[in-house]
């Protein structure tokens, strides 16, 4: 707001009208509010030369205090501040003597001339105060630097320098700047901590620097920045219940956060973590003692290794023992709220033949070998009696299907099926047979034209697996949808323990869950091609459930548990799938010819060597004569003492993308698959050890 | 009320070619007679048959089961069945069951 009180005006026009009227829009009144004086007439020269303007003097009638100023003439000298009326008026006096006094408060035009006293016009800053002395023709000039206010008789004024006569009242004040504290408090996702960040705010004060006297001096502020915490403790605690925290204050926290004069985070409010537990174990107690297999060392060669292998024990041995789970501690939240442990694991136990369990103990019922099958949690431990066959087992003997250990004095011949929980040893040959055992198999003669799996078959169990997890999944929707039936409330449950949930289950099948009976009964044709690689009981157990209560059209009365209880055996069954085995299964033979061999251990032919034989092995494969003809696989590596045939015989070896192949002679007709690049050899190579190289390509590195 | 029994009637409304059959009481275990005795019959003779559904507070799993029975053993016949006035927490267990999809939506006037 500018506070512009102009009192007098002297202004020059070309003849007197044009004058006063120039000189009434300067002072922005009519005629009737001045005084005209008239001091200069016009002249008028001959061609304009020597012209003289005519001059008035123009005074508004109400003006309280005409200052001296406008009374004297005063030469034009020092324009302190941009005006634009000023300066509409003053080059018209460039050639007079005279000058405008615009007696404003806030302008004051010096003259320069008339300098009667020796007194000094000067300013100056004292202990933050202004003292300012002038004389009849000069008058201090002081500017006003940023942040400093200054009240002109009592009228702030914005003007950025002033022209001050002693008579003057001027007030100077520093600007004071205040900045309020801002905190916030905020509380974790899992409200365990609660958080109060503090920027404390401050006060700025402004003093002005005292200055020596002097004509034009600088009203200069000095900063003093103050901070301060204006967060109080009962802000935070209010701040605090706003947020539900009930627990775990940490006083002295808050405490620090409402003194401290530095931006900061406090943690003002800490939960509990939960603790976490162990899963339950089992503990083996049985002694073991070492047996001589057959392995590759890291130089290639062929050596025998070290293997464990469980002792027999006597009948009441303890073959170990199940370890609880312990329980994780659960936490508090800072909210008073339980923040539970993570769930812990049981081992989930299944006993076969020959154990019992006392307690938390697994023993032994007669004497024999135990046979400890682990599987992520679950764990299987087994007495493997042994069957020894004097003879073969032929017609006369009958198929074979055993618990335990088999060993088999003769062959075993055409046709005839053999089955064991545990090691297969046959002294002589296995022709046109199956042979299939959950731990090793060992055949001291030759393998013709037969089927020999070693271990459980990882493979089919992943794949039945995989249709596993959707039914589960499917089911567990099914009695999903199912509560919330019965949670409705215009459905009554009062017919399910006369006729169960088989009509309810059909109506869902019809529609809501028609993928159902396909996958299942595509489930069940698998499972029953491939079910002879499976000794496990659950298998069979949920398959045949799955059967009655989805197939077949029993007037049985299924109930709700039934059901839940198939969907955890579904579940866990899937579990089981997912979780490779831990036990250790091989193939030991002499040769093999026309056959197929799947173990999910190494398979090692040490005899004559594999003619025209497919093998897979999740583990390595060491043939130590000839390999001719067939596909053989091997997922940690192959290694051939002699591959294909001078007929180039058509022998593949495919290994996984990461494995080698090595081959001390490869002869026409080897073909290499490393990962999914395939390279044949042409002609025979020796001691070739092939591997994928960093652009995709099958290269030897010769041995 | 849900437990007490609340045996399954009707009423009928001929009009020529339409029967009109107001349901009263559950569709539950209970109605099968009723279904397959008295009203299958009952709907052979018409071409345009509709069950009003406004008195009926509850249904089971057997009285869902005789609906879609009742659907598909006119399914290949000249009678067009429809249900109306289906109340909505009856109508909530028939969308769970997905009834509106194996029956046609349109059968819901």
């Amino acid at each position: 707001m500018e506070v512009k009180i102009m009192r007098s005006v002297i202004s020059k026009g070309k003849n007197i009208m044009e004058a006063i009227e120039l000189g009434l829009n300067v002072l922005g009144v009519e005629q009737n509010e001045v005084n005209i004086e008239v001091l200069h007439q016009e002249k008028k020269g001959f061609l304009k030369i020597g012209n003289k303007l005519a001059t008035v003097k123009l005074s508004k009638i109400d003006t309280p205090n005409n200052t001296t100023a406008s009374t004297d003439f005063m030469s034009l000298l020092n324009i302190i501040e941009d005006d634009e009326k000023a300066f509409e008026i003053l080059p018209q006096f460039q050639e007079s003597n005279q000058v405008i006094a615009l007696s404003s408060p806030n302008k004051i035009i010096v003259n320069d001339e008339e300098k009667e006293e020796k007194k000094e016009a000067i300013a100056w800053v004292e202990e933050g105060k202004l003292f300012v002395q002038n004389t009849p023709t000069h008058y201090p000039v002081v500017s006003i630097d940023k942040g400093i206010e200054v009240k002109l008789n009592g009228v702030l004024t914005k003007e950025l320098s002033l022209i001050l006569s002693q008579n003057d009242t001027v007030e100077i004040y520093g600007v004071k700047e205040e900045k309020e504290t801002k905190w916030s408090v905020s509380m974790d996702s899992n409200k365990l901590r609660v958080t109060l960040d503090v920027e404390p705010g401050y006060q700025l004060i402004r003093t002005i620097r005292d200055t020596k006297p002097s004509r034009q001096i600088r009203l200069v502020a000095d900063k003093h920045k103050e901070p301060f915490n204006t967060l109080t403790y009962e802000q935070v605690i209010q701040a605090m219940g706003s947020l539900q925290v009930k627990y775990g204050f940490n006083h002295s926290e808050i405490m620090k956060a409402v003194e401290t004069l530095k931006k900061g985070s406090f943690e003002i409010a800490t939960g509990k973590e939960s603790m976490n537990g162990q899963d339950g174990w089992f503990e083996t107690m049985v002694k073991t003692h070492s047996e001589k297999t057959l392995i590759e060392d890291e130089s290639g060669k062929i050596n025998f290794r070290e293997q464990r292998i469980i002792n027999t024990v006597d009948a009441g041995s303890v073959i170990g023992v199940v370890h609880l789970p312990v329980a994780g501690r659960p936490g508090v939240t800072v909210t008073n709220e339980p923040l539970p442990a993570k769930q812990t694991n049981p081992v989930q136990l299944k006993l076969g033949t020959g154990v019992s369990l006392m307690g938390d103990k697994v023993v032994a019922l007669e004497s024999g070998r135990p046979t400890i099958e682990k599987r992520g949690r679950f764990v299987k431990v087994s007495l493997l009696q042994k069957l020894v066959i004097p003879g073969s087992v032929n017609l006369t003997s009958g198929n074979i299907r055993f618990n335990g250990d088999v060993t088999v004095m003769g062959s075993i011949e055409e046709n005839m099926k053999v089955e064991a929980q545990g090691n297969i040893v046959v002294h002589q040959s296995i022709t046109g047979a199956k042979v299939s055992a959950m731990n090793s198999i060992i055949a001291q003669q030759n393998v013709i034209g037969s089927e020999l799996t070693a271990g459980q078959n990882n493979v089919f169990i992943a794949e039945m697996g995989f249709l596993l997890a959707t039914m589960s999944e499917q089911i567990d929707k099914m009695i999903h949808v199912i509560n919330q039936l019965m949670a409705s409330s215009a459905f009554k449950s009062t017919d399910f323990p006369t006729i169960g949930l088989k009509p309810l289950i059909h109506i869902l099948l019809e529609r809501k869950f028609k993928n159902f009976i396909p996958i299942t009964k595509n489930y069940l044709n698998n499972f029953k091609k491939g079910n002879h690689l499976i000794l496990d009981e659950e298998w069979f157990e949920v398959s045949r459930t799955l059967e009655r209560l989805f197939l077949t059209a029993s007037k049985e009365i299924t109930t709700l548990e039934e059901i839940i209880q198939l969907a955890s055996n579904v579940r866990n069954l899937y579990e089981s799938s997912q979780t490779p085995a831990e036990s250790v299964s091989y193939i030991n033979i002499s040769s093999a010819t026309n056959s197929q061999l799947y173990c999910s251990g190494n398979i090692t032919i040490l005899g004559k060597g594999c003619i025209n034989t497919k093998i897979h092995s999740e583990g390595m494969l060491v043939i130590d004569k000839v390999l001719r003809g067939g596909e053989v696989y091997a997922k940690q590596g192959v290694q051939i003492q002699e591959s294909g045939s001078e007929n180039g015989t058509i022998t593949i070896i495919t290994v996984p993308r990461n494995q080698t192949i090595r081959i001390n002679k490869a002869m026409e007709g080897t073909t290499l698959i490393i990962g999914n690049v395939r390279k044949v050899i042409d002609e025979t190579t020796h001691f070739i050890n092939a591997r994928l190289n960093t652009t995709g390509e099958i290269v030897f590195d010769y041995l | 009320m849900k437990g007490v029994i609340n045996m399954l009637k009707y009423s009928l409304v001929e009009l020529d070619d339409n029967l009109q059959i107001l349901l009263k009481g559950d569709l539950d275990i209970d109605s099968t007679e009723i279904i397959n005795d008295e009203l299958i019959p009952k709907i052979l003779s018409f071409n345009q048959v509709n069950l009003n559904f406004k008195h009926v507070p509850f249904v089971d799993s057997s009285g869902m089961g005789l609906l879609l029975t009742l659907f598909h053993a006119f399914a290949e016949s000249d009678t067009r069945i429809t249900i109306s006035n289906v109340r909505e927490d009856v109508f909530e267990i028939f969308e769970l069951l997905q009834i509106p999809d194996i029956l046609g939506e349109d059968i819901f006037i």
